[in-house]
């Protein structure tokens, strides 16, 4: 909306406002070169070093090699590798989703309940991890889960021998586990503000009819908290295919939990124990690119899938 | 479930209550657990891992002094500070003329400024430019890695900038105020509670980032907080109870501040993600 008190200044004369174009982008364009070479550059140029063999090491020679990286990854490498690292990426980033938009929902729904004493003590602890961080998190889960930990304590009581995180069966629910713990809370927090902006006149007819509380959730809560649902669902799954932040602090990778995004990360970085060959750059953003190609079918995909759905409810 | 309280007829079903009290339980017992092995020798620690039999306060100076954290929580102030002003003036600077129509496409600009947030992500590349640069291992190659000037600040302030009236320009071109005197002078403050709520979002972001502060940093007097934890449990992977006073010396200042500031955090991130 361009305001008509513009006086007798249109954009052909570089003025506007009194204040001038010039002045306008003299004091943008620092902050916007500043987005521009260390934001938008560096994520257009994973695709270029995704055709090069760079590594971590400084100064060493590079070249180009085309497709390699690609056709090493998907098709020269170990092909039982590959599948289980994208498997393991699919399980754990639908697994959290699911998990975690199921217990927020339920969470908020239960914490938005002005008669539950202490609910705001409950939503602040709920939400605490989310400000604690993912190192906090993870070292906390690290001394739970640990052999003498008490989570092994009750497991070995049970006859169940063996560790959580250092476990080939049970590190991954660990880690899923871990991560919905974490995150949760900020789900829960969307849930609730989107609880409240639905019309109170709804759950009062819906009283006055004498509805039950399971049909009162299917009839009025979920419809009407449908497109928040359908957003946090959306982030949920972006975030988990491309966060490998809690698996590099409670696995590092180790015992099946090595997913593609910690894949990207160990060998770009050589963090993992696993790898020798450590630091293969060029490489590590082919794998970074077919992450994107996955987490943009993703959302794609959901997009096509939620505009179907509206246009069905319309 | 939630039928109740809108109608104020029944009261909360039992299920809820359980739901709830599973919930506090859940999420308490992580940190209650932590903080009570902080509060034992390493020996305790070994013979009776879940029982608190003589606690004391011992560990807490002791991590203190042997994890550097002085030195890790003073790098880390320096980031959070640096990396959040410089992001938040940034967003403010292209999101004031976008929102007011004083650049010629700003629909093309906020098109710009939400790339971020689909391309790919770009540490490889950016590994290599600080490499380049001589930024690597830097305290100024970290920041810059760290800023957030598109995306979610950029978007948030455009709206909320939309809010402001037009007129509060015409009066101050009227006055002779300047274009930069104006947006720090006028339209900052008045953005003020935007800017608060991203600003702490902004802050604990990067408070708690431990990838980048991995790939960016190798010199350990460079350390945030987060590496510098992360690397002291890698060297005292056994010692729990040192390990933990540590982990409670710096999750202990987060809690306050959450404390304080809980309404601008809940506030900056259901503004941005429930759709009115």
């Amino acid at each position: 909306m361009r305001s008509k008190a513009i006086r007798g200044c249109g954009p052909n004369k570089g003025r506007c406002l009194g204040w001038s174009r010039a002045s306008v982008a003299i004091v943008m364009v620092p902050a916007l070169a500043l987005y521009l070479i260390f934001s938008v550059i560096p994520s257009l140029g994973t695709t270029f070093f995704s055709l090069t063999d760079i590594t971590q090491v400084p100064g060493k020679a590079w070249r180009f090699v085309g497709l390699d990286n690609y056709s090493e990854f998907l098709l020269l490498g170990n092909a039982r590798d590959t599948r289980d690292v994208f498997v393991r990426s699919l399980v754990y980033a639908a697994a959290t989703t699911i998990l975690q938009t199921c217990l927020a929902l339920a969470a908020a729904i239960v914490l938005d309940n002005r008669r539950l004493r202490g609910r705001g003590l409950a939503r602040t602890l709920v939400f605490l991890p989310v400000v604690l961080g993912v190192t906090v998190t993870g070292l906390c889960f690290n001394l739970l889960f640990s052999i003498d930990g008490p989570a092994n304590v009750v497991l070995r009581s049970l006859g169940i021998k063996g560790g959580l995180l250092s476990d080939f069966a049970r590190a991954l629910p660990s880690v899923i586990f871990i991560q919905i713990w974490m995150s949760m809370g900020y789900e829960m927090v969307i849930f609730i503000a989107g609880l409240q902006n639905i019309s109170r006149e709804l759950y009062e007819a819906a009283d006055v009819d004498g509805a039950r509380a399971r049909t009162v959730f299917w009839r009025i809560t979920l419809p009407m908290l449908w497109p928040t649902v359908i957003v946090n669902l959306l982030v949920c799954v972006v975030g988990a295919l491309s966060s490998f932040q809690i698996i590099l602090i409670t696995t590092r990778g180790q015992f099946n939990t090595q997913t593609l995004a910690m894949a990207v990360f160990s060998e770009a970085f050589g963090v993992s124990q696993q790898l020798e060959r450590l630091g293969r750059q060029g490489y590590a953003a082919a794998m970074q690119m077919i992450l994107f190609a996955l987490i943009l079918a993703v959302t794609l995909l959901s997009n096509a899938f939620t505009r179907r759905f509206d246009r069905s409810e319309l | 479930m939630s039928v109740y309280h809108r109608s104020g007829l029944a009261r909360v079903p039992v299920g809820a209550y359980l739901f709830a009290v599973v919930l506090v339980v859940v999420y308490a017992f992580p940190l209650v657990f932590a903080l009570m092995t902080s509060l034992k020798s390493p020996l305790d620690f070994l013979k009776t891992p879940l029982t608190l039999t003589r606690p004391s306060c011992a560990n807490f100076p002791k991590a203190w002094e042997s994890a550097h954290l002085g030195n890790f929580l003073a790098n880390s102030l320096v980031y959070v500070t640096v990396c959040t002003l410089v992001s938040l003036a940034g967003a403010l600077v292209i999101a004031f003329p976008v929102a007011h129509g004083y650049v010629r496409h700003p629909g093309a600009l906020s098109a710009f400024m939400l790339a971020g947030l689909l391309l790919p992500d770009g540490t490889i590349p950016l590994f290599q430019m600080t490499l380049k640069l001589g930024l690597y291992n830097t305290r100024p190659g970290y920041m810059l890695a760290m800023l957030s000037i598109g995306g979610l600040n950029f978007t948030f302030l455009v709206a909320y900038l939309k809010g402001l009236p037009k007129d509060l320009d015409e009066a101050a071109i009227l006055d002779g105020c300047g274009y930069l005197r104006f947006v720090v002078m006028i339209a900052a403050p008045l953005a003020k509670p935007a800017l608060a709520s991203l600003g702490i979002l902004t802050a604990i972001g990067v408070w708690n980032d431990i990838a980048r502060a991995i790939v960016f940093l190798s010199d350990s007097s460079l350390y945030p907080i987060t590496k510098g934890l992360y690397v002291f449990s890698g060297q005292y992977s056994t010692n729990w109870p040192l390990l933990t006073a540590a982990l409670i010396i710096v999750a202990a200042p987060l809690v306050l501040l959450y404390g304080a500031m809980q309404k601008h955090i809940i506030g900056g991130i259901t503004a941005g993600a429930v759709k009115a």
